[in-house]
Formats: C-alpha cells, structure tokens, sequence
C-alpha cells in the first residue's frame, strides 16, 4: 500500500474514535504510538477494491405504516441480479436509475498484523486495530471519489455510499453481494459461516447513480 | 552418485498415496507429447445463456441440462481436450441450504460432460453453425473429463473459520464423488491460498486414484491472495505430489505470459496457462473482457513457445477462443523444458532458498537445556514461546526449528497445537524438528508450505520411517551422517553416510536437492580434531555430493567458557567450508557478526548494506562491553527500541515515582517494567512485588481508565507492561518451585460464527494481570465446547464475546445450552452490537461495557464467595 498517500488520507480524528477516545485527549507519546502503528500497518496492506454499475428500479413501492392500514412494507428495489428490501436503502437510492455495487478490503495483511500484535503487545493491536479501521474507510473514500469523478464525466452524480447493517438494510444481503460481485475470487473477501466478511478490514456498499 | 530426475518423471512410477494408477485412459501419457487443451470460461457461457448471476451455477447439471451439454460440445468443436465439468463451486460449504444434493449434482456434472463427448465422437458435421469445425475435426482425438474443484469459499483459520481439517472433508467428497461418477482426473482451480491448496490436492490424492492438476491465481505482481509468491508455490505442489500445475483466472494471456515465465523457469511439472479473455470491466452491468480471440490466441501461442503444455481459457473465453489457440498451434509439438531443481522451504506466505546465500535457522523452540521451555510446553504457556518465535524472526532468522520432545507430552499432540499457533503469528518457515515419525508426519501435515524436517539418518529403521513422510508430503529434510554403527570419526566415514542416505532417498523418489545433509558439529573440548573433521566432511559434502549442508553450529563450545566466541568462529569457518545453513541462536551478537561478515566478504550483500545497517551505530572496544551490558533488558520485541511513555511524567496519582515498577507499569514501558521487576526480586518476595506494585499500579490505571482520563491503549498499555513483570515472576516461581496463587478459574469465549478477538483477547489480559486463571478457548468456538470447557475446569465464570448481531444468535445458544447444562454458572458477555437491554434479553448474568467492566465483575463475585 502506498503508504504517504494513504497517510493524508486517513483521518487522524476517527481512529480515535475508533479507540474510544478524543484526539485531543492523546498526549504526545500516544500520538506517537498511532503514527508509528500506522506506519506499520501501510507497510504491509495490500488493498484490493472492486465494483461494478448495475441497473436500478422500484419493484414494489412498500407502504408506510398508518393507524389502521396494513403492516409497514418496506420498498423492494431490483439491483441488477439482487432484490433488496429495505426502506433505508431505498431513500438513500430515490431518484437513481444506476447503482454501483463495490467491495474493497486492506488484504488478509492486516488481519495477520493484528492477529500477531494481539498475542504479542495488546496496546499495539488496538492502535493497529483502529488504524486499519480508518484504513478502510479511507479506501472506500477514495473508491467513492472516483465513482463520483466518472459519474461526473458523464454528467451524473452519485450518492453516499450505504452499506449492509446500515438501517434496515441488513447483513442478510451480505452473502449475495459478495457472490454477485465474486468478491472471493476478485479481491479475496468471503464471508464467515456467522455472515462477517473475512478479512475483517472489508467493506460492501451501494452507491447510486443519477 | 544420485542421477537428478525431474518430478514429473519419477511421479508416474509409483503412487505414495496407496492407490493404484487409474486403468483408464491415462492424461499423463499425453503431457509434453501433444499440446493439451482445456475448455473457455463456464460462467462465461452459462451467463450468456441466462444464467443469472448469483445463481448457482451447479444447478444448471440438472435443470438446463441440454444447455451444459451444447456448452461441452462447443468447446470440443474448438478443439478441448479437457472438459471441465459443472462442478466448480460443487462442495458441502457452499450447497448447504440450496436444497441440492452435492452427489447428485456432480454426477450430473460429470456425466453430462461425459455424454457430450460420446453425442461429439458420434457426430458429424458442427453445433451452431458457427464455422469452428476446423480445430476440432479429428474427432478421434484424445479427450477427457475434469472433475473441476473450486475453492471452499471460506478463509481458512486462524484468519477466517474454515479448519483445515473441514477443508480436507469438503475436498474429499467432492474428489470421490467426481471418481465415482467416472471422471478421468480432478483440476483444481482458481485457488488464492497455499493452506486450502494443500487440503484439496491431499484430499484429492489419498482419495482418489486421479491425476490431480492444479491451477492458482496470482496477481500481476505473481502473489497469491494469501501471499505466496510462484517459486514457493510450485514447490509446495510439486512435493505434495501434483501431476501439472498452472495459472488461471484473474488476468489475461499478456499478464500471464510473464507469470508464465517464472513458473516455467522453476518447475520442472508440466505447466498449465488459462488466461481470462484480457481483464475485466464493467458495460451496462455486465462484466466484458478487453481481448479478442485473434489477440488472445496470438499471446497464448507465444505461452506454448516458453513451455507451457496445457492450454485453456477462463473467463470471458468463449469456444472462438480456444479455437484460435488450437488452431494456431495445430501442428506444433510441446516445447523440451530442462529446470534446474532449487532447495526451497516454505510458509503460506513466505519461500527460503536453502544453497546460495546462507540461511539461519533459529535453535531457540527446543527445549533441550531450557528451563522456562521446558516449563512452558509442560504447562501449555504456548503464548510464551510464541513471542520467542517472533523474537527469533526479529533477530533475523529465516526459519525456525521447532522442537517439543519432553519427558510426559505427547510430542504429536503438542506440535499438533503448537505449529498452527506458530504460523498464525510468524510467516516464516518452520523446521520440524523430532525423531517420533508420527509426530513428524502429523505435524507435516497440518504445515501450511513445504517445511524443513529435521531429521533422517543412516539408519535403516530411521529412513524407512523419514522418507516416505518426506515423499508423500513433500519438503526438505535435514539428514544426520551417523547410522547403525554411530558416528563416524573421519569425513571420509561421513560423506559414505551421506552417500548411502542420498541414494536410499532416491529410490523413493526424493531428489537430493530435497535433502540438506548434517555434518554434525560435536563439541571440540572433548577432542581437538572433531571441528576439522566437521569442515572437511562440509566441503567434501558440497564438493563431492553437490548437496546443501547444515550444522548445530553451537554444539562445537559445549564444555567451553565463553561459548559465543569460539561458536562465532567456528560459524565463519562453516561458512566459508561450504556450510548452506547454520541452526543458531539469532540473537546471539557473536553468531550475527559472523553471519554479516561472511556475507560482506563474500559478496552476498551487495555495498554491505546489512552490514552498515546492523553495524553503523555499534561502539566497538570498552565502549562495545558497556553496551554489551547494558543489553540484557530485551522488550517484547514489538516494543524493542522504543520505550515511550504514555501519559505526563509526573503520574497523575503522583504514586509511581519515577523509575519504579508502578511508574513503568503506569506508563506502559515494557522492557522497563520488566527489568524494575528483576530487580526488585532480588530484595522482595514475590507476592509483596504484586501486591505492593503490580496491583496498586493497575488500580491506579483501571480507575483512571473508568473516570475517563486515560484511554483503551493506554490501559492495554500498561496492561502489557504489567504482563511482562508478571512472566518474570512467574519465571522467578518456576525456579523456585512456588506456585503462584490463583484468585479463580474463568472460561472466555468468542461465540462460533464470530471471529473477532481482541476485545476477548483485551478481557483475558486484564483478568490475568488481577490473577485470575482465565482458559481462553479462542474464537468462532461452538456452545458444546464452551459447556465443557466450563465442566471440567470447574470454572464458576464464563464470558462471551460477540461483535457482530449475526453472531449474538450464537451467543444466546451457548448461553441457552449453559444453563441447561451448568445452571450454576455465572455468564458475563461483551461486544459492539450488544447493551445492558440485549444482554438480559439473551439470558447474560452481566453486560460488561469495557474492558475494565469484566474485572470488576470477576471482583465482585470474589468477594461473594463464588470462586472459592
């Protein structure tokens, strides 16, 4: 991974959060500690991303829930191959005709890193934790900007990405993401018999298109 | 002398595997006579025929049969000679919950590739009309059915939860079922892993009387996924006994023509190439490949000319194709290939070449002369010598030996556990190192690479135990010049040894490069010739025998003060004798220097820039001794070089004062925290250094952590800190034959399903440093076991850890089936997703929020009386 690059990108502020603290809060020597965990972990990630730009329309329209009409019904939308219900997910994609499904990971690396330093030196493994959950983030930051930046070539726009486990829209969708996509065979990520994406520095999303 | 023979020639001879070649037609006879040629993309033409991505393709054996068999017969049009039947994805792992039966479906698979060839031997005249007879008009030609095996679709373990031994299963039955329903060999394809590789070629071997290919995806950069590189690869395929092996998948002809290459020029296997149709992108949803049939065809005839023998397409290839290729290469005989064989030992990620630049081997993992070794194995302290492992790795060794032959263990079932928790926190290559050949072929085994075994001698009874361990499993093994009538006194007694063990080696089909002979170094007080005797049977080894030699380069100072000195002579010598790898201590400065020495003057680093590196700051004369001194504080080696503080100077309490073990402690200073800690048990008791320091230290940092002042690393910090002063008084009771007191025995657990476990990882170190005896079953650990383990330790606690809201299922049912089964047991839970409400929802006694939470549970029922 090209670390300098990727040093800008990550946000300093979340992987504090991430430790469950302000970065304000860190003093120097913990400062100092993140920059070198950080450091470390760019070493040795090799990130992978993938995506691809599916058709998108409304199947059922859903219904909201009223006093005495039928049980809420959430919006059914037909991505390309999937069929996904979920209410959150259909507000995040109003007005898109195009979706772009995408999985990126930082790699089995990271997953090694942490694993090791967690047997090793527990301090280090939550830093290197969390810096690798901002790792991600900013990998599908970036994802997200060149999806923008040719969307915008053909004068289109994009929205916020929206990931399975956001709102209703549930980690049950996970599996079929990943097949759709043959994020196994293109990236490396698989799912766990209990549904979490392995390596666990993975991430799924939907960004429409309109 | 041992003629050299490539592994494809002595592989047709014999089969280790206990099964009889097939009687069938044989695809190995027709490797390097003729070109070969596998079918284009099924997905690709299943897609384009409807299949909607996502389904399962499998499906289609059975309800689009007609569909399959146009396909097969397209393909035989173009010119294949190997089918691939539908049988990818066809593995327990991923049918469960279909509602298909696997043998249903790869009967089918199989069957319908077998019923295209019969329709297209009876056939005349072409399919769609499409003008491809040309290529595939001799309809007399040789063709086969592929059972096609795909990967699992899980990570293995550690990083994901797939054991190695499901893995194994899975492969097993899809290999038999593919043989039972009459396919001529098993390809298995597109895989990212060495680990999972090895349980499908294993399974597919012992189960099966098929020729296995194989072929894996490596990135352009020639990584797999898991990060194995190809050189490393293909000697881990070749020892464990693949008939030919390739690429496929992942890129196009042009990336993988230059993969190709470095495959060809380090396997001495025949090689297969399946290139995609270029690389992929996306129009309209769809995935389209960027190279046509023309361009395609031109490429892979540039393959076959560099010695690639097997040819197919992968995804996005259609029969246009493979058309092309055939066609192109109608006429064409194989290329001759000659491939100098390499000495080569392997991780899943990382591949040492044993015979050029010299390799150091670390002796530490052996518990012969270890006191706190031999502690640790007997007590199961496997994170104890785990961070010697990683210590050893950042002393600069290359691989590691591992030995765990004590008195009272069984030594399989030790390496059993120990080898896998060895590989999950090094990638190095590991030396497995016993003279219990059941241990050696368990632990085999279960290696993810091709390891280094150690060792086989002149004995008959040794080799037949050894070399069929080595042939069937492949790997590199360290043979001992000694034999029935011992040692002998002179080189010219040692090499006739290690003539007689190359030879016997050889008659099973082991290559001497596969065997690095031991000149045996025996310690030069008891008589004044035997380091000459070692350095001549070294050069005549190298001279004579033309193979790799190594040494317990320390072995020569037993007896000797100040070992180090005369052992970093005598490794200069070795070295410069023909030594190709030294079993040493890597931390020892004296074995380094001669390492670095060496290598400078004998142009191995290139400008001594390893030299200057590990030399430039080094004081040398008085000032040398001083620091010398000075060195024997050595952190955890993840905090080596670097001891800052955490936290203002001043302690906040103001209780630590600077310098002492709760200043250390507070301050998260590992290698500090340890040093005060030997100090302090010169003057003190143990338990007052607990009572007086450890704990107040950790209360003072629990208390600061709850109001908020300090934070999750710097209380793991400190928490490491603290780990660290424990492991020197536990060190210290060791010696002294004290056992520390236990405040109470707590069972921990991440739920199956979930594989996260620092947070339990963080729980379990809190417990232990406040003195808890915590058994940590590990993650992804099913109910049953978590009831068990809670059985028969008689632990009143249990805590549960799950992250993930699919996996709180799991954890309601472990805690469901505890309370069946041990009503009486206190459970405690933790993890992202779950909150006071969802804990008491699910059944949990308690909800601990954060790390400190636990501990404080664990207290208070202490002070109940529960754990007594």
């Amino acid at each position: 991974m090209e670390g300098d690059r990727w040093q800008k990108r990550i946000v300093r502020r979340e992987i504090y959060r991430y430790m469950g603290m302000k970065e304000q809060a860190a003093d120097e020597a913990l400062q100092a500690q993140v920059n070198e965990q950080l450091k470390r972990l760019l070493s040795v990630c090799r990130v992978r991303s993938f995506y691809q730009v599916f058709p998108l329309c409304v199947l059922e329209a859903g219904e909201a829930r009223t006093a005495s009409g039928p049980e809420e019904r959430a919006p059914v939308l037909r991505l390309g191959p999937l069929t996904i219900a979920s209410r959150d997910l259909a507000r995040n994609l109003r007005g898109c005709d195009e979706a772009a499904l995408f999985g990126a990971t930082l790699g089995l690396e990271a997953d090694r890193l942490i694993y090791r330093l967690g047997r090793m030196a527990l301090g280090e493994a939550v830093i290197t934790d969390a810096c690798a959950a901002a790792a991600i983030e900013a990998v599908c930051d970036e994802l997200c900007e060149e999806l923008a930046a040719e969307a915008s070539r053909l004068g289109r726009r994009t929205r916020p990405r929206f990931s399975p486990g956001f709102g209703d829209f549930t980690l049950e969708y996970q599996a079929a993401l990943l097949r759709t996509l043959e994020l196994q065979k293109r990236i490396g990520v698989s799912l766990t018999a209990g549904g979490m994406m392995t390596p666990t520095k993975s991430v799924t999303a939907v960004v429409g298109l309109w | 002398m041992v003629i050299g023979v490539t592994p494809y020639d002595r592989r047709k001879k014999e089969n280790v595997f206990g099964k009889g070649d097939s009687m069938k037609n044989d695809i190995r006879d027709y490797l390097g006579k003729e070109f070969l040629f596998y079918d284009g993309g099924t997905g690709t033409y299943l897609q384009s025929r409807g299949l909607p991505p996502g389904e399962l393709p499998e499906s289609w054996n059975i309800t689009h049969r007609e569909t399959i068999l146009q396909m097969h017969k397209s393909f035989l049009e173009a010119g294949s000679n190997i089918l691939l039947a539908n049988t990818f994805g066809a593995n327990a792992g991923k049918l469960a919950g279909t509602g298909y039966d696997l043998r249903t479906i790869i009967t089918a698979g199989v069957e319908n590739a077998r019923e295209a060839i019969r329709q297209y031997r009876a056939g005349s005249g072409r399919l769609d009309g499409d003008g491809l007879e040309a290529a595939g008009a001799d309809r007399t030609r040789p063709l086969f059915v592929s059972m096609d095996i795909g990967p699992s679709g899980h990570l293995m373990e550690p990083y994901g939860d797939l054991s190695f031994d499901d893995a194994y299963e899975w492969f097993r039955q899809t290999a038999v079922y593919g043989e039972q329903a009459g396919a001529d060999l098993i390809t298995i394809e597109t895989m990212s892993d060495s680990y999972e590789v090895k349980a499908a070629l294993l399974a597919a071997k012992e189960h099966t009387s098929l020729p296995v290919f194989v072929t894996m995806v490596f990135d352009e950069s020639g990584r797999l996924l898991t990060g194995g590189e190809i050189q490393g690869t293909a000697a881990l395929l070749e020892g464990l006994g693949a008939d030919a092996i390739g690429l496929n998948c992942g890129l196009g002809p042009y990336q993988m023509e230059t993969l190709a290459k470095k495959l060809l020029a380090c396997t001495g296997l025949p090689v297969i190439v399946n290139p995609n149709a270029g690389l992929p992108r996306s129009e309209n949803g769809r995935t389209v490949y960027d190279i046509d049939e023309e361009e395609f065809g031109r490429v892979m005839e540039r393959i076959a000319a560099g010695g690639a023998w097997v040819l197919g397409g992968c995804c996005g290839t259609t029969d246009a194709y493979i058309a092309e290729t055939v066609r192109r290469l109608n006429g064409q005989k194989p290329a001759k290939r000659v491939v100098r064989k390499r000495t080569l030992v392997t991780s899943g990620s990382q591949c040492v070449e044993i015979g050029g630049d010299p390799v150091l081997i670390g002796e530490r993992i052996n518990p012969t002369g270890k006191k706190w070794l031999k502690q640790a194995l007997l007590t199961g302290d496997t994170e104890r010598i785990l961070k010697e492992a990683v210590k050893e790795q950042e002393d600069g060794a290359h691989i590691l030996d591992v030995n765990a032959g004590l008195p009272g263990i069984s030594e399989a079932d030790k390496l059993r556990e120990l080898i896998p928790a060895l590989q999950a926190v090094t990638d190095l290559p590991l030396q497995i190192d016993t003279s219990d050949a059941a241990a050696m072929e368990q632990a085999a085994r279960l290696y993810n690479g091709r390891p280094m075994l150690n060792s086989v001698n002149g004995k008959k009874e040794s080799m037949d135990a050894v070399f069929p361990i080595v042939r069937k499993y492949g790997g590199v093994v360290v043979a001992l010049c000694l034999d029935e009538d011992g040692i002998p006194a002179d080189a010219e007694g040692r090499v006739k040894i290690a003539r007689k063990i190359l030879e016997t080696a050889a008659s099973y089909g082991i290559d001497k490069t596969d065997i690095v002979v031991d000149a045996l170094a025996l310690t030069v007080s008891a008589d004044a010739g035997s380091a000459r005797v070692t350095l001549e049977t070294l050069r005549r080894l190298r001279k004579e025998l033309g193979v790799c030699t190594v040494l317990g380069v320390s072995n020569i100072s037993f007896g000797l003060p100040a070992r180090e000195i005369i052992n970093g002579a005598f490794f200069a010598m070795a070295l410069e004798n023909g030594l190709s790898c030294g079993i040493v201590n890597p931390a020892s400065q004296a074995m380094r220097d001669a390492y670095d020495s060496y290598r400078a003057l004998c142009g191995y680093d290139a400008n001594c820039a390893a030299y200057i590196a590990h030399n430039a700051d080094r004081k040398t004369g008085a000032a040398a001794l001083a620091l010398e001194g000075g060195k024997t504080v050595v952190g955890t080696g993840e905090n080596r070089e670097r001891e800052k503080s955490h936290g203002p100077e001043t302690s906040l309490s103001g209780e630590g004062e600077a310098g002492g073990l709760r200043h250390a402690i507070e301050k998260g200073l590992v290698g500090e925290a340890r040093k005060r800690t030997r100090e302090l048990l010169c003057t003190k008791q143990p338990l007052a250094v607990i009572d007086g320091q450890l704990i107040p230290a950790l209360d003072a940092v629990g208390k600061r952590f709850e109001k908020g002042t300090l934070f999750l690393p710097q209380l793991l910090m400190s928490a490491d800190a603290a780990g660290a002063a424990f492991e020197v008084i536990r060190g210290y009771f060791a010696q002294s034959g004290q056992a520390q007191e236990k405040k109470g025995r707590i069972v921990i657990a991440t739920v199956k399903g979930d594989i996260h476990d620092i947070g339990k990882n963080i729980v379990k170190a809190l417990l232990e440093n406040y003195g808890y005896d915590v058994l940590d079953l590990g993650k992804d650990v099913e109910p049953q076991r978590v009831v068990d383990a809670a059985r028969e330790s008689g632990a009143p606690l249990v805590g549960l850890s799950a992250l993930m809201t699919t996996t709180v299922a799991y954890m309601e049912a472990t805690i469901k089936l505890l309370r069946e089964q041990l009503p009486q047991v206190k459970i405690m839970v933790g993890g992202a997703v779950l909150n006071p409400e969802y804990a008491a929802a699910i059944g949990a006694d308690f909800y601990g929020a954060d790390a400190m939470a636990s501990v404080r549970y664990a207290e208070e029922l202490l002070a109940e009386g529960i754990f007594a």
